[in-house]
């Protein structure tokens, strides 16, 4: 997205690492774990690869349908727009050959992760996950005071499903992140299918919650959604978003699809009326679209996967492992601790990912455009020399 | 698409559940009937040439120019985070706290008060800790405490307005976890003086110190009665308060869920923890921040609402009908006739009128404020669908 449009990036301190308490308790949850370095220097120069947004954007005809839906005068942004709830579910149980009964809608995937630990973990009953993991369940279950249990990953960084099998015994709730974040690894869908199937038929009172964030950018062949599992198995959950594939982030639209008698307890929790009436003609729009033109959300994934290998290749030939990316973010072995990386990178107008403890050296550094990621190898090769000339 | 030709669900409540399935349209089936594929996309349409929404306490103008253009200029920041986006959600979280001449860390953002009122009981109440509220007001925080497994206390109100029973709401406060006073209040329209309100919440502050009371300022900037001034003042002076605004009212932007408390840090500082990550979008950022920037707009709304509003009181007490001292974008008007009657009765018309709010629900209507036609077209609406309905003049609020 035009980099010109970017303000300054604000100081919020690349004290981070210390808001990691034992607990969990991410400081993503409060906003200033999204880092930033005041660097200084013009908007146009920085390009933010912190968060795995997507640099194309949404695509033209989604932001025409946007304008649109605000008219001329923007007066239909006055109207409350909860209407428009009922066509957007009956377009995504279309899109997947479900029911509108078997959606639910939530303000990013954000909700929905947040909804299925509140209903699903408690004191007694963990919510497991890997060590680490996109953060948002275990700090939410910290907050509510729920148990957790974080499973520590293969030496492949992909999850350990043995380790996470032992992990389940009493829990209530799985978050199981494929592709995960950050790690950026996958588990194909037959293991994926053996290991949720027996997983479930171990434990009872389990329910899993598979979050398919990145989905649309995995590469690895063959590689199948769990929906079609989620609509029979009422203790299986999937998550989907429009905040990176379909480069909505600031628009802030999510869901689950699960079994009907799931998304109603689901939504006995649900907090309604979060979603702004642009969003809806946004993702209604994507939606028609992806009806229209299949192709588009699959050569983003293509734009996105040259940058991606153009990026891995650059770190593999200078000896930094990474690991097999399956998303629009890379995981990285930089050889230093993640905070000085991140704060060298900024200074220089380049902002990559977060520290993801107990992994003190590996940096999640989203893919860009292909230009953008150019440049932003030119940053990493002067901060990571600096750093072995440091090191010499 | 036939979506563009539907035209939105009218008698819709706020606060009902998205999925509620009596609230399902026909409308909303209808318009997937057929057709995906090579189709333009929809455009929210505002209501019909012929149709007249005033069940909502929606602004019908929306958001004004500067926000409409602020939210085209920002279309590219679709894309980001709210902390990433031009107009991030700490620079605007900034900017209303300099409004009162406070920090950041007295105000937390919201989609829209929703998630406010319902952060405010998992906050402040407990099973133990119960909710106080007016018997007629604000319907959600009482429903939420319900899903909470928190106790209520409702206080009737006052018989002789319908406003708040300030007093009684005082005694039921002690030893409540939080007080949910609603001023200007929902659905009654009448709004209690800074006099009353900052003798109330003293009386709170010295005699249950750690009962909370929020005050839900929503309908804040259309009161035009002088002797009524906000309380985001009191709540930054007193721990135990706190105030809840919205920019869907006055600011015209129920669409883009865009709301905020203010308050103490440490009271702020517990309710904060609740908040959905990155719950409002960039969109709306972007147009409140452009709305803040424009005060004449809302002063110019604010004249715009007290003309029509006054317009459609005058029509009411003119006919024979007692209301209430509306200080809002809507009237309470005591119909004699069932809520329910008279919603239906203006739906034939394509009219629509708000929902029940008991206990008033057999002899009371709430009615919003559209715009100086809508409201000459609704009152013929009115003249008819009362008819011969038995005026009453003489008292307020007896059935």
């Amino acid at each position: 997205m035009s980099l010109s449009r970017r303000d300054f990036v604000r100081t919020l301190g690349v004290g981070a690492a210390g808001a990691y308490a034992a607990g969990f308790v991410s400081s993503r949850r409060r906003e200033a774990i999204a880092f930033a370095a005041q660097t200084g220097m013009p908007a146009h120069q920085v390009i933010n690869l912190s968060n795995n947004e997507n640099p194309m954007g949404p695509g033209q005809s989604v932001l025409d349908a946007i304008e649109r839906a605000l008219g001329p005068t923007g007066a239909s942004a006055g109207r409350y727009p909860f209407a428009y709830a009922t066509p957007l579910q009956e377009l995504i149980a279309k899109k997947w050959k479900v029911k509108p009964e078997n959606v639910l809608l939530g303000a990013g995937s954000t909700q929905i992760l947040v909804n299925a630990t509140h209903v699903y973990s408690s004191r007694e009953k963990a919510v497991v996950g890997s060590l680490p993991t996109y953060e948002e369940c275990f700090g939410y279950a910290s907050l509510i005071g729920s148990r957790t249990k974080a499973v520590p990953l293969t030496s492949d960084f992909r999850m350990d499903l043995d380790k996470t099998m032992y992990a389940l015994k009493g829990s209530g709730m799985l978050f199981y992140c494929n592709p995960n974040n950050p790690v950026s690894t996958l588990v194909n869908p037959s293991e994926s299918k053996e290991f949720l199937t027996r997983a479930l038929k171990a434990n009872k009172d389990l329910r899993i919650l598979v979050d398919e964030a990145y989905i649309d950018y995995v590469t690895t062949p063959g590689h199948e959604t769990m929906i079609p599992m989620a609509v029979q198995e009422p203790r299986l959950i999937v998550a989907r978003t429009f905040s990176k594939a379909y480069g909505m982030a600031g628009l802030r639209v999510g869901y689950a699809i699960a079994h009907q008698s799931t998304i109603k307890e689901l939504d006995k929790f649900h907090l309604g009326n979060t979603l702004s009436g642009l969003s809806y003609a946004a993702v209604i729009a994507a939606l028609e679209r992806d009806a229209a033109d299949p192709a588009y959300i699959p050569n983003e994934g293509k734009r996105n996967a040259e940058a991606r290998a153009f990026t891995l290749k650059w770190f593999a030939d200078r000896g930094y492992k990474a690991t097999d990316a399956q998303t629009n973010f890379t995981f990285v072995d930089v050889a230093m601790p993640v905070e000085y990386f991140q704060a060298a990178c900024a200074k220089e107008g380049i902002l990559v990912g977060r520290p993801f403890p107990p992994l003190w050296t590996h940096c999640r550094i989203s893919i860009g455009t292909m230009e953008e990621m150019q440049r932003a190898v030119q940053v990493f090769d002067k901060v990571l020399a600096a750093s072995k000339a440091q090191a010499a | 698409m036939t979506l563009s030709r539907r035209a939105f669900l009218r008698t819709v409540s706020p606060g009902a559940s998205v999925m509620a399935p009596a609230w399902i349209t026909a409308r909303g089936r209808e318009a997937l009937e057929g057709e995906l594929g090579a189709l333009p996309s929809p455009f929210i349409p505002p209501p019909d040439a012929d149709e007249i929404r005033i069940s909502s306490n929606e602004n019908p103008l929306g958001p004004g120019p500067s926000a409409a253009s602020a939210i085209r200029e920002n279309l590219g920041e679709s894309n980001r985070y709210p902390m990433n986006s031009r107009i991030t959600d700490s620079a605007v979280q900034k900017r209303i706290a300099g409004i009162y001449g406070a920090k950041p860390e007295n105000v937390v953002l919201a989609p829209g008060s929703t998630e406010l009122l319902r952060n405010s009981i998992r906050a402040f109440c407990a099973p133990d800790r119960p909710l106080v509220s007016g018997e007629c007001s604000y319907e959600n925080p009482v429903r939420d405490a319900e899903y909470f497994g928190v106790p209520v206390k409702t206080v009737a109100n006052r018989e002789q307005d319908l406003g708040l029973d300030l007093d009684r709401m005082a005694g039921a406060a002690l030893g409540a976890g939080l007080v949910f006073l609603c001023n200007p209040n929902n659905p009654t329209g009448t709004a209690h003086g800074r006099t009353a309100i900052a003798d109330f919440v003293r009386y709170v502050a010295k005699e249950s110190p750690y009962t909370y009371v929020l005050i839900d300022e929503a309908y804040n900037e259309y009161v035009t009665d002088p002797s009524y001034s906000s309380s985001a003042e009191l709540a930054l002076k007193y721990r135990n308060v706190y105030v809840s605004r919205t920019f869907s009212k006055a600011y015209g932007m129920a669409g883009l869920r865009q709301g905020y408390a203010i308050g103490g840090k440490e009271t702020i500082g517990r309710l904060a923890p609740y908040k959905l990550t990155f719950g409002t979008n960039v969109l709306g950022l972007a147009a409140v921040s452009a709305s803040l920037d424009d005060p004449d707009h809302i002063a110019k709304e604010v004249d715009r609402n007290a003309e029509v509003r006054k317009f459609t009181l005058d029509f009411f007490r003119g006919a024979g009908y007692w209301a209430t001292d509306s200080q809002t974008n809507f009237i309470f008007v005591k119909t004699n006739m069932p809520a329910k009657q008279f919603r239906e009765g203006c739906a034939k018309f394509k009219v629509q009128v708000g929902r029940d709010f008991p206990p008033y629900e057999k002899t009371h209507a709430r009615i919003s404020i559209g715009t100086m036609d809508e409201m000459k077209r609704a009152t013929e609406v009115f003249r008819q669908v009362l008819g011969s309905a038995p005026t009453d003049a003489a008292q307020a609020g007896k059935s």
